[in-house]
């Protein structure tokens, strides 16, 4: 299916060829944006308390300068490609966003480096300000630059930057990028792994590895500035009153686990590798002590077609999601824990995960594949069978992806 | 109305409308029972798709344990010497339990009216007790209970190869047809404690399923299944002389 996104951007690019003067205001437009807000940061030190001001009428101020779609026809267009449960998702249909991913699709297609870097700047701004206001909604520098001095451990991204906005500048938008650009030019419907890459990356600041206290029912985080400023807060420390904490190996700060840029960079690294290795061979010994060991019942030729036919592209994403969610699971804090003999024992554990959110959606995406090599390969339909079959087979393209993700970490 | 270029299409199309009227005549005179249509689709219908949760060792154990409380009433009158050779024989049989559980990945299930995993809890008589009152009813309602009519209908011709060598071996014969069929009831008993109604079902219908025939080993399940069926007959033996 064509992508919307990508015909709007046509109209766009046409409109902005015919009239040189329009893309010079759009540019402007979108670095006096950027450029107020470095003057702001310069003026006022509010450290990781910092809000970003962006304009109201931004929209409006866009569509000031295209004639060539309007705000509906660009709703159309992310609708299309993105769906109607995505679109559900106020963000996701905010124009705001849509207008600065329009623009980095433009800017990526036409090698335009300052759109492009501008524009992701100014998308990664309010998803800060989106955060910040959700998690931090109250904020004294004085208590988060204690935080971010004495609280945070160093391996930590806010350690290393000094404020949201050169973290936003010199980290995120190089990263996103890497990670994306790519992508992007060959399918603009990549533009949502990138609007989604941006906002996990941004929230995982605030809150990491969270998980439902069985007690009070309430959904808590293990990690993340939030935890940190909310302990600071209460023992009443700050910059003014630094009573530096003796015990700081043992604070629960981030990076306890992998953070999510990290796991992010896993996941994509593994995902591509699958997805591109479209010959792999899965050896008989392979075969044979996958069978054994899970004690997997499944015809050999089966296990092979389902580890085999998982290496195409169209299954991206949902390896992507599937590696992700695997790796939150396996709660892994180094590449040794992955490379090491207790991997796959580990590894079993987490298959059997209490039956959440993160577990239903692996388990969903696993079938979402299964259900497409089974029915082109042997004309089968998975609905047909037990949930503990299906158990089974899953199995077999769990340990697939485990596999393939060793392959990458522990070799490469 | 449509124009054909020749008299040749025109005669193709009467021929085609032709059959087509008649296939549709055929398919009204069709006179098909609801209750055999009924039938004919209720085969098709995977029973009990979702009924299962997946197979766990831990419970596998706990079920063994009760398992052996059946046993252990059963095999009260065991002659002594034998038992070593009898408990030989049950653990193979059990480990093929086993296998058969983990292979359909089915939680293993407990046989008996009031009868689950907290009678392992309960006092050495009151679990006794419950369990005697389940073997006791199965008898009933397999043998005791039944007509004799009903009996010969049920028993009578599965008995018949038992019987047969137990009267060459110059046994008494009504002794001998006895014995059979009081081996055959045990046999049903022993194979209802290992796999409970549902699981049996099951079990069945995976041993005849086409779908699950291409993805699984069905053949290696079947082989499962019918080395338990012959343990089982060798045990059901052994307990029928001892009760």
């Amino acid at each position: 299916m064509l992508s919307k996104i990508n015909q709007l951007m046509k109209k766009f690019e046409e409109e902005i060829s015919n009239d040189p003067n329009k893309k010079r205001k759009i540019s402007s437009f979108l670095s006096n944006i950027v450029s107020s807000i470095s003057t702001r940061a310069m003026n006022f030190d509010e450290s990781y308390c910092m809000r970003f001001s962006l304009p109201v009428n931004f929209s409006n101020k866009f569509f000031e300068h295209i004639d060539s779609f309007t705000q509906q026809d660009l709703y159309d267009a992310f609708l299309n490609d993105w769906g109607h449960g995505a679109m559900r998702n106020k963000m996701h249909s905010d124009p705001y966003y849509q207008i600065c991913l329009l623009l980095i699709c433009y800017a990526i297609t036409n090698n335009e480096k300052n759109i492009k870097n501008n524009a992701l700047s100014i998308m990664l701004f309010k998803l800060w300000n989106g955060r910040k206001t959700r998690f931090l909604k109250w904020c004294d520098p004085d208590i988060m630059k204690y935080v971010v001095s004495y609280m945070a451990s160093n391996r930590y991204l806010v350690t290393k930057y000094n404020d949201p906005l050169d973290l936003v500048i010199n980290y995120f938008v190089p990263t996103l990028l890497k990670a994306y650009e790519d992508k992007i030019k060959r399918d603009p419907r990549y533009l949502k792994n990138l609007f989604e890459g941006g906002y996990v990356r941004i929230r995982q600041l605030f809150v990491q590895d969270n998980f439902t206290n069985i007690k009070t029912g309430q959904r808590e985080s293990r990690g993340g500035l939030m935890l940190l400023y909310k302990k600071a807060h209460d023992e009443g420390l700050s910059m003014k009153n630094p009573n530096i904490r003796k015990d700081e190996e043992n604070v629960p700060g981030f990076g306890d686990y992998l953070t999510g840029s990290q796991a992010e960079e896993v996941a994509n690294k593994v995902s591509d590798y699958i997805t591109f290795n479209t010959n792999p061979n899965y050896s008989d010994q392979f075969v044979r002590n996958l069978k054994l060991n899970e004690k997997i019942p499944i015809h050999k030729k089966v296990v092979k077609t389902i580890l085999t036919q998982m290496h195409n592209h169209n299954y991206y994403d949902q390896l992507h999601e599937i590696i992700t969610i695997m790796l939150n699971q396996l709660k892994v804090t180094s590449q040794e824990e992955i490379c090491g003999k207790e991997f796959y024992d580990k590894f079993k554990k987490s298959l059997s995960s209490k039956n959440n959110q993160n577990t239903r959606n692996r388990n969903e995406l696993a079938m979402k594949i299964l259900t497409d090599i089974l029915g082109d390969e042997l004309n089968i339909d998975l609905k047909n069978f037990d949930t503990v079959n299906q158990v089974q087979m899953r199995k077999v393209l769990f340990y697939g992806i485990a596999h393939n993700l060793r392959e990458v970490i522990c070799k490469r | 109305m449509l124009q054909f270029e020749n008299e040749q299409e025109k005669e193709l199309m009467l021929e085609s409308r032709k059959a087509l009227d008649s296939i549709r005549a055929h398919k009204k005179s069709e006179n098909r029972n609801t209750f055999q249509e009924f039938k004919e689709n209720w085969k098709k219908v995977d029973k009990g798709r979702h009924l299962f949760e997946e197979y766990e060792s831990g419970t596998f154990e706990k079920k063994l344990k009760v398992d052996l409380m059946y046993y252990n009433q059963l095999l009260e009158n065991l002659d002594e010497n034998i038992k070593p050779q009898v408990e030989k024989l049950f653990s193979n049989m059990y480990k093929t339990v086993n296998s058969i559980y983990e292979f359909i990945n089915i939680k293993p299930e407990i046989y008996g009216n009031g009868v689950n995993e907290t009678i392992l809890e309960d006092s050495y008589e009151h679990s006794r007790k419950k369990v005697s009152k389940v073997i006791y009813e199965y008898l009933d309602r397999s043998f005791y209970s039944l007509e004799l009519e009903k009996r010969k209908d049920l028993y009578l011709e599965g008995s018949m190869e038992t019987a047969k060598k137990l009267i060459t071996e110059g046994n008494d014969i009504e002794e001998s047809i006895a014995f059979s069929v009081k081996t055959l009831v045990m046999e049903g008993l022993l194979k209802k404690i290992a796999f409970p109604f549902t699981i049996n079902s099951r079990i069945n219908y995976l041993l005849e399923d086409e779908s699950y025939a291409v993805i699984f080993e069905q053949d290696k399940l079947r082989e499962l299944v019918d080395s338990f069926n012959n343990q089982v007959k060798k045990a059901s033996k052994i307990i029928s002389v001892c009760v």
